[in-house]
């Protein structure tokens, strides 16, 4: 997989440096929180958001579902360590690194070009820095979450990640700026 | 454009994100149940015009099935609410009745 970016009047940028775990487990459980939280060492992410501590990502999927993100020299010894804290508890924890794909988005109008793909609110008021959203961008399922005012990151499946490139190069292509 | 909020994830979904899984709160009848109550689990379902409970999908959301209370009409939302129940809650009722007195769904009212 290769790090493909295009320059419009947002930068679209692939990341392929990325692990990503799903967790599936009851996220209510406090046994699972602190499991979580000894092993990542990142805070427990509330619903709809996101958890970022020294490059490791907690995202928040559904009330059963968390993602856990990494880059990949971490994490085999991530993975270990999730394994060994959750022994004994009723969870699921997969390796889900090749069935995605990453794409960040940078500049400063990245909320316009999100807002652009996904029929989401992307006002700061109803989706502030650290949120994390699972959506469509237009024909294929996603996620969203926004790492800073300026830096948004794009998860989708693989099998549709020439799609998803694809439809944000066009959405940032320069001359199709919205600026409202 | 219908815009329903998921209990589960509590985000405004429009239709294009959900998934219709028409009629809520119904009761099944499997093997040993009369000819008559399978037929109507099968087939037999309300298709009003004002009120109506149903059943949706967060499908590009958090993948959750919940309950949502709308007027087929006006595309009204009175309320949504979580499947794990077997009648619509007490907040969902008393929403519906301020807005429209006296309403009856089914065996609700």
């Amino acid at each position: 997989m290769s790090d493909r970016e295009f320059q419009g009047y947002v930068h679209v940028r692939q990341d392929s440096g990325q692990c990503m775990f799903t967790l599936r487990a009851n996220l209510a459980s406090t046994k699972i929180k602190a499991a979580v939280k000894s092993a990542t060492g990142v805070a427990f992410p509330n619903r709809g958001l996101c958890e970022v501590s020294e490059g490791c990502t907690l995202a928040w999927m559904s009330p059963d579902e968390l993602l856990i993100m990494v880059p990949t020299a971490q994490a085999q010894k991530l993975l270990t360590g999730l394994e060994a804290a959750l022994e004994g508890l009723h969870v699921l924890l997969e390796d889900v690194s090749d069935a995605r794909a990453k794409f960040i988005l940078s500049g400063a109008h990245v909320r316009e070009v999100l807002g652009k793909l996904a029929p989401m609110d992307c006002h700061p008021a109803q989706f502030p820095v650290g949120s994390f959203n699972r959506t469509r961008f237009a024909q294929v399922a996603g996620a969203v979450f926004m790492e800073q005012e300026d830096l948004i990151s794009i998860i989708c499946f693989r099998s549709v990640q020439d799609y998803v490139f694809t439809l944000f190069c066009d959405a940032v292509a320069p001359g199709s700026e919205v600026l409202l | 454009m219908l815009i329903l909020n998921c209990p589960y994830c509590g985000r405004e979904k429009d239709e294009t994100e959900l998934a219709a899984g028409g009629e809520a709160h119904l009761k099944r009848f499997g093997p040993g149940s009369s000819d008559q109550d399978f037929e109507g689990y099968l087939f037999d379902r309300a298709n009003p015009k004002g009120l109506h409970f149903e059943r949706w999908r967060c499908a590009a959301g958090c993948g959750k099935w919940f309950h949502a209370a709308r007027c087929t009409a006006t595309l009204e939302v009175f309320g949504t609410y979580k499947a794990q129940t077997l009648e619509p809650p007490k907040t969902i009722r008393d929403a519906i009745t301020a807005k429209r007195p006296g309403w009856s769904w089914r065996n609700f009212s």
